[in-house]
C-alpha cells in the first residue's frame, strides 16, 4: 500500500480549500468458496484497494473514492470532493464541525497462529466440503448453500489534524442455508458464524458439530412441535434472541445519525430523542453494551475510521438510557465527544455511525434459575424471520428452536412462537439476566450505497415475564 | 493497456495458457451522489472505478475473481488456472453460451455524466415542493451514474454497452410520525422531475398526519407501485433457476402450475429501454430479451443461463449473473381502474404506500412478513377515513399473488435503496391480506 498517496491527497484537499480532509486507504486480499448442495459451485479470489478521501469546506461535506491508485486520480478525487462539498454548500443551514479529538498515531494488527495469507482457496473448499459430509445423517437436507471466506483487510488513514492510523484485519466467516424436508413440511435454517481472527478459526469438527446441532433442532422443531400457547407466558430467550434484540432494539434506534435524521430516507430514524438521556426504557436488572474491542469479536477494531480510539459503551445502564453511538458530526451536534463508533465496510463507502459488538451484559442466573420458577413459558433459543419498522419500536422474531416450559421443567418444542412487541415494553419486561454469555456473528445493513458490516450480537438468556405471543 | 481491449486480452491470453471457458467484463463506471436530511445536504459524493471481473472454467473446475489493478492482469490469470489445477470439478458446471451475437443498443443520454452544480438545483426543487405540499422537513438521496461496459467471451461473443441514468428518492415528514416516500428513476434527463417527486411525497405525508395504531386481521390491502415492487422483486428473484436449486425459492416444482390470480401477468425484460439498469446481453453474452415470468397467474418459466438450462432441460433465457441467473428488472402486466376507482371498491381495507425490511421465514414456503412505513391509511366503505401506523404484513408470497383482485392503471418504474432490481408495476389490491402488530 502507497501510503504517501493517502498524504499527497489530504495535502492537495487543503490546497484547494479544504478546512479538514482525510483519506483512507484499504487494500482487501480475500478468497471465498460456494457450495451448493454438496457441489463446489464456484470459489475465487479478490484484491482490491482504493482510496475514499472526505473533506469539509464552509461548513459541507465532500467525498470521493477511486480505484485508480495513481497521482493524477487521487488529485482527481481530491477536485472532485471539494467542487461537491462548494456546491452544496448553499444547501448547508448547519454548518458541519467535527468533535474536536485527540490526533492518534498508531499500527495495529491482529495476530494469527495461522496466517489467512498461508491458506489456498483449496483449503477453503475442502473445509467446506468436510463441514457439509460430516453433518449428521439423521438431517434430511434437501437444500444447502454454503459460503466461506477469508480477507485480510490493510488499511492506512491520514487526516489533516495529524492522525496516521495504519490496522491489519484478518477476518473468516461462514454463511449457510439449510432446507430440511420433514414429512410435507419444510423449514430453513440461516446460520453465520464469524471471527476476526486467523485460519486457526476453522476447526472443522467444532463447526460441523455447532450446524449440525442447529439442524437437528431445526427438524426436531418442525417435526414435534405444538402450537405456542394462547394465554400469556414468560418468555425465555437464549443468547442468539437477546443478541439480536439487543441489535435491533437499542443499538440502531441509539445510533446518534438515526435520532438527527441524517438515514431518514433509508434506514429510517429512531424513536429515541436525545433528551430522552437518562430516562428509563427497561427493568433495572438490563445493560447493554457496544464494544469493539473484544479480541477476536467479528465486529472487532481499536480506531474508527475517523481516527478516534475505539471503546466500550453502555447504551443502556441498569434499564436506564445511558449514551448513544457517534461519529464526530453527530457528537459535535450533540455537544459531546466521539465515542469512536464510525466505520465503512470499504474505501469506497463513507464513514458512518455503525455498532461493533452489541450485547446485554451477563448478570447473576443459571440457565436453571432462569428456568425453575416459570409456570407456564417458552423458551426460544433461536430465530429465523425477524425485522423491525424504521424507527425501532416495533419488532418481531420468530422461533426456530423452541421449547414449552411447564413448572420449571423445559418439555416439548414449540412451532415458530413469534414474539412481536415493542422496544420499551420488551426491555421493560425483561425481569433477569443469565449469567452465561453467548455471541451471533452477524452482517448489519445500513448507508447509502448499503455497507454490509460485520458485527457481533449477544447476550446470556434473558427472561421476559407475561408476553402475549403473536397470532402469526 | 484500453479498458476495452481487456476482455478480448484476458480471454485470449487464458486460452493460450489452458483454460476452457473464459469470461471478462470490464467496467469503468462513474457516480455522484448528493445526499439529503432535515431538508439541507448531508455530503455530496462521486466515485470513479475500474474493474475486470473474470471467470474462468477448465475441465469443468470454475473460478473467478475481480481486479482493478490492470498491471497484474497476467499475473491473475497465472493464479486463476493454478487456482483450477487444483479445484474440485463442479458437476452442476455445463459450459457458457457459445456464438457471435448482434446486440441492440441505445444511445445514453450524455449530459448525464456531467452534471454536478445541477444536482444541487435538482435536491431545491424537490425539497422546495415537498414543503409546499407540506413536508416540515425532507430527506433523501439524488444519484447519477455513468458506465461503460465491455465483454468478450471464449465462446465468441463480444460486446460493449454505456448506460447513464439519474435518480431521486425523497421521503417527506409533516411530522415525525407522518410521512411520505417517492422516487423516480430515468434514463432520459427530459424526463426528470425532481419536483413532482417531492410534491408527490409531501402530499402523502400531510395526509397521513394523527395516524392512529392500525387493527389486525385479514384486510383487503391496496399497495402503492412503491410498496408492491418490494414484493415484486421477490418475486422475480424467486423465478432464477439458481435459486431454485438451492432451496431459496417459493416457485419450486411450480412451472406450469396456477401461482398468481388470472390477472397477474409478470416480465423480465433486459431489453425494455424505458427501465433502468437494463443491458443488451447477459454476463455469457446471450442478447437478453423479454421473458414472461407468469402470464395471466400461471408460473411460464424460471430465468436461466446455459448451466441452469442444460439442467432444466431449457435453453437460455438472457440472464445469466456471474453465478447465478438474475432478474434484470420486472414488469407487472397492469388492469384499467383508476386508484380511486380501486378505493371507491373496498369496503373495508388498508393502504400501504412504503413497506420495508421484507424477511422470509422460509424462502421455499414464501412465508414472509414486511413492515408498511411512511404513510397507511385506512379504507371504510370506498373512502380513506384516516391514517394507521404500527402494523405489519405477515403474510405467504404465494397467497398474497393468487388474491391480486385489481390492479391499476398507473404502472411506475421503482428502483431504490429497498428495491435494487427495477420493478415496473402500478397500484394493486390484494384480498384478506393477514395483519399483525405488537402484542404489548
Amino acid at each position: 500500500m502507497d501510503r504517501d498517496l493517502a498524504e499527497v491527497a489530504v495535502e492537495y484537499a487543503g490546497k484547494l480549500g479544504a478546512g479538514y480532509a482525510e483519506a483512507r486507504m484499504e487494500k482487501v486480499v480475500g478468497s471465498d468458496s460456494l457450495l451448493k448442495n454438496g457441489n463446489p459451485e464456484v470459489s475465487g479470489f479478490d484484491r482490491d484497494e482504493g482510496i475514499a478521501i472526505r473533506i469539509l469546506l464552509d461548513g459541507a461535506l465532500g467525498f470521493s473514492s477511486t480505484n485508480v491508485l495513481d497521482r493524477a486520480s487521487v488529485k482527481n478525487a481530491c477536485e472532485e470532493a471539494v467542487r461537491l462539498a462548494r456546491a452544496s454548500s448553499k444547501m448547508v443551514k448547519q454548518k458541519i464541525v467535527y468533535s474536536e479529538e485527540k490526533a492518534q498515531v498508531r499500527d495495529y494488527s491482529v495476530s494469527q497462529k495461522q496466517s489467512i495469507a498461508s491458506v489456498s482457496t483449496e483449503e477453503l473448499l475442502n473445509a467446506l466440503i468436510e463441514i457439509n459430509n460430516g453433518l449428521p445423517d439423521e438431517v434430511n437436507l434437501v437444500g444447502s448453500y454454503f459460503i466461506l471466506y477469508v480477507e485480510e483487510r490493510e488499511k492506512y488513514f491520514t487526516n489533516s489534524e495529524g492522525s496516521k492510523i495504519a490496522s491489519s484485519i484478518p477476518r473468516v466467516g461462514i454463511f449457510m442455508i439449510g432446507t430440511i424436508l420433514e414429512g410435507d413440511k419444510t423449514a430453513q435454517a440461516m446460520l453465520q458464524m464469524g471471527e476476526t481472527r486467523g485460519w486457526e478459526f476453522m476447526d472443522v469438527s467444532k463447526l460441523t458439530d455447532h450446524l449440525g446441532h442447529e439442524l437437528l433442532m431445526t427438524q426436531n422443531n418442525i417435526k414435534n412441535g405444538i402450537a405456542a400457547p394462547k394465554e400469556p407466558v414468560d418468555m425465555i430467550l437464549g443468547p442468539e434472541v437477546t443478541g439480536i434484540a439487543a441489535h435491533e432494539s437499542c443499538g440502531h434506534p441509539y445510533e446518534a445519525d438515526r435520532i438527527l435524521g441524517r438515514e431518514a430516507a433509508q434506514a429510517g430514524e429512531s424513536f429515541m430523542e436525545q433528551k430522552m438521556l437518562g430516562q428509563r426504557i427497561g427493568n433495572e436488572v438490563v445493560s447493554v453494551i457496544d464494544d469493539p474491542t473484544i479480541e477476536n469479536s467479528f465486529g472487532f477494531y481499536l480506531f474508527d475510521d475517523e481516527g478516534v480510539e475505539a471503546r466500550p459503551k453502555y447504551l443502556m445502564k441498569n434499564g436506564i438510557i445511558n449514551d448513544f453511538l457517534h461519529n464526530r458530526d453527530t457528537a459535535s451536534r450533540m455537544g459531546v465527544a466521539s465515542n469512536g463508533s464510525s466505520r465503512a465496510n470499504n474505501y469506497n463507502r463513507e464513514a458512518i455511525v455503525r455498532m461493533s459488538n452489541t450485547f446485554v451484559e451477563p448478570g447473576d442466573h443459571t440457565l436453571d434459575e432462569l428456568i425453575e420458577d416459570v409456570k407456564l413459558g417458552v423458551l426460544m433459543n433461536s430465530f429465523m424471520e425477524w425485522n423491525i419498522d424504521d424507527k425501532r419500536y416495533n419488532q418481531r422474531y420468530i422461533g426456530r428452536e423452541a421449547y414449552l416450559i411447564e413448572n420449571g421443567e423445559v418439555g416439548q418444542p414449540v412451532k415458530a412462537p413469534i414474539l412481536e412487541m415493542t422496544t420499551p415494553a420488551f426491555w421493560t419486561a425483561v425481569d433477569a439476566v443469565g449469567k452465561e454469555l453467548g455471541w451471533a456473528s452477524a452482517t448489519c445493513g445500513k448507508g447509502d450505497p448499503g455497507q454490509g458490516i460485520p458485527v457481533y450480537t449477544g447476550g446470556p438468556h434473558i427472561r421476559l415475564r407475561n408476553i402475549k405471543l403473536g397470532g402469526g | 493497456m484500453d479498458i476495452a481491449d481487456i476482455p478480448d486480452y484476458v480471454v485470449k491470453s487464458a486460452q493460450v495458457k489452458g483454460a476452457d471457458d473464459v469470461i471478462c467484463t470490464a467496467t469503468s463506471g462513474h457516480r455522484k451522489q448528493i445526499r439529503f436530511a432535515n431538508s439541507e445536504i448531508s455530503i455530496g459524493k462521486s466515485w470513479n472505478s475500474v474493474s475486470a471481473n473474470i471467470f474462468m472454467a477448465k475441465d469443468r473446475k470454475v473460478v473467478y475473481t475481480s481486479v482493478n489493478d490492470f498491471k497484474t492482469l497476467d499475473k491473475t490469470i497465472d493464479d486463476m488456472l493454478s487456482l483450477a489445477n487444483v479445484m474440485k470439478e463442479s458437476q452442476n458446471y455445463h459450459g457458457i453460451a457459445e456464438g457471435q451475437f448482434s446486440y441492440s443498443q441505445h444511445a445514453p443520454d450524455s449530459r448525464i455524466r456531467n452534471l454536478e452544480e445541477e444536482l444541487i438545483d435538482y435536491v431545491e426543487q424537490a425539497v422546495d415542493a415537498a414543503d409546499e405540499a407540506g413536508a416540515g422537513r425532507v430527506a433523501g438521496v439524488l444519484f447519477t451514474n455513468h458506465g461503460t461496459l465491455y465483454q468478450a467471451t471464449s465462446g465468441g461473443a463480444s460486446g460493449s454497452h454505456t448506460s447513464a441514468d439519474i435518480e431521486i428518492s425523497l421521503r417527506a415528514f409533516a411530522t415525525k410520525e407522518a410521512s411520505g416516500h417517492s422516487v423516480q428513476s430515468v434514463n432520459n434527463l427530459d424526463k426528470f422531475s425532481p419536483d413532482k417527486v417531492g410534491e408527490d411525497a409531501g402530499h402523502i405525508a400531510k395526509s397521513g398526519l394523527n395516524p392512529v395504531i392500525g387493527p389486525e386481521g385479514k384486510f383487503d390491502t391496496l399497495f402503492t407501485p412503491l410498496a408492491f415492487a418490494n414484493l415484486l422483486e421477490r418475486v422475480a428473484s424467486s423465478a432464477s433457476a439458481g435459486l431454485v436449486e438451492a432451496g431459496m425459492s417459493f416457485f419450486q416444482d411450480k412451472v406450469g402450475e396456477e401461482v398468481g390470480a388470472s390477472n397477474v401477468t409478470l416480465a423480465d425484460d433486459g431489453t425494455n429501454e424505458s427501465m433502468v439498469k437494463g443491458a443488451p446481453f447477459d454476463n455469457e453474452g446471450v442478447p437478453t430479451r423479454k421473458n414472461i415470468i407468469m402470464e395471466n397467474g400461471v408460473l411460464k418459466k424460471y430465468l436461466h443461463n446455459t448451466g441452469t438450462a442444460k439442467r432444466f432441460n431449457e435453453t437460455t433465457t438472457g440472464n445469466a449473473g456471474l453465478v447465478f441467473p438474475r432478474a434484470w428488472n420486472c414488469t407487472l402486466g397492469h388492469g384499467d381502474a383508476s386508484r380511486d376507482e380501486i378505493i371507491s371498491e373496498i369496503k373495508d381495507g388498508i393502504y400501504v404506500t412504503n413497506v420495508w425490511y421484507t424477511r422470509f421465514q422460509n424462502y421455499q414456503t414464501g412465508d414472509f412478513s414486511t413492515i408498511p412505513r411512511d404513510a397507511i391509511f385506512r379504507i371504510q366503505n370506498g373512502e380513506i377515513t384516516g391514517a394507521i401506523k404500527d402494523i405489519r404484513i405477515s403474510e405467504n408470497m404465494l397467497n398474497v399473488l393468487s388474491n391480486i383482485k385489481m390492479l391499476a392503471n398507473d404502472a411506475r418504474q421503482i428502483h431504490w435503496w429497498e428495491v435494487t432490481t427495477p420493478v415496473k408495476t402500478p397500484h394493486v389490491l390484494v384480498g384478506d391480506v393477514n395483519i399483525t402488530k405488537s402484542t404489548q
